[in-house]
């Protein structure tokens, strides 16, 4: 079992929103296996081939990047989505859209869903809208 | 058009994940109406609050926090017509840029959560 420090902090000016906008949030993580550290993935049109999450009965905290880059690394327009699973039969569904430079981090359990039985509950994917994106990712799961 | 700059970091020791963790991304979003600031309200066991309606294609960033320190309450994080997909426990927040065509909806399980909420819509 290991510590994250996972923070978030948000900025805004007074100009744009009547009184500056200042959030900071700390929150220590406590995690455990199985976890994948920072990694990256050329996503592509095919989300059932980019499972970032295993079918387990664990909750995980997520970390997603669109890095604006392709397989070539060329610059990329295309949306960087990240689907779930809405059933037990394999139907996915977009759940975040990122854009270029942007990112996500979220706890994940699809419900608590039991991935018995080959259910598909528990899985997370990655979809490019066309061509190619390089994804960056990390999750950890949490201990329990 | 107005500008919100996120920054994201995550720590992590050598000896937990056998090198350093040290993670530190940053971007500024270009965002405009509809939004809402730093908010908070209760929400009860079983209780529902669609942040956000399923509307057009687009994202919306959502920042939410379980601002509970203590007790059994936890949030589900759901789109507006109810898939579950994440579990928020005490003190622990997310960054989620929501697919605006799902929404976004909150429900309370274990006990009465403060819920610490803000988002902003993609320009």
């Amino acid at each position: 079992m290991g510590q994250l420090t996972s923070r978030l902090t948000l900025t805004g000016s007074s100009a744009d929103y009547g009184a500056a906008v200042a959030l900071s949030t700390t929150k220590l993580l406590s995690v455990q296996k199985p976890f994948i550290g920072l990694s990256k993935e050329v996503v592509t049109t095919t989300g059932a081939n980019h499972i970032i999450l295993p079918n387990l009965d664990a909750r995980r905290f997520v970390y997603v990047k669109h890095t604006g880059l392709d397989s070539t690394g060329a610059a990329t327009i295309a949306d960087l989505h990240v689907e779930t699973y809405t059933d037990n039969t394999g139907s996915d569904q977009a759940i975040m859209i990122l854009k270029t430079g942007e990112f996500a981090f979220f706890p994940f359990d699809n419900g608590l869903a039991d991935p018995a039985n080959g259910d598909d509950d528990n899985k997370l994917q990655l979809q490019a809208t066309s061509g190619t994106i390089v994804a960056e990712y990390s999750y950890y799961t949490v201990a329990s | 058009m107005a500008t919100i700059t996120t920054k994201l970091t995550v720590t992590g020791s050598a000896a937990d994940y056998g090198a350093a963790l040290a993670l530190s991304v940053s971007d500024n979003l270009q965002v405009t109406a509809p939004s809402k600031g730093i908010s908070r309200f209760d929400l009860a066991v079983g209780g529902n609050s669609v942040l956000l309606a399923a509307g057009d294609a687009g994202t919306t960033f959502l920042y939410v926090k379980n601002n509970n320190t203590t007790g059994s309450g936890s949030i589900q994080i759901e789109t507006a017509g109810g898939t579950d997909y994440g579990t928020i426990e005490n003190g622990e927040w997310g960054w989620i840029p929501i697919d605006t065509a799902v929404g976004c909806r909150l429900t309370g399980a274990g006990a009465i959560v403060e819920v610490e909420y803000a988002f902003w819509s993609r320009t």
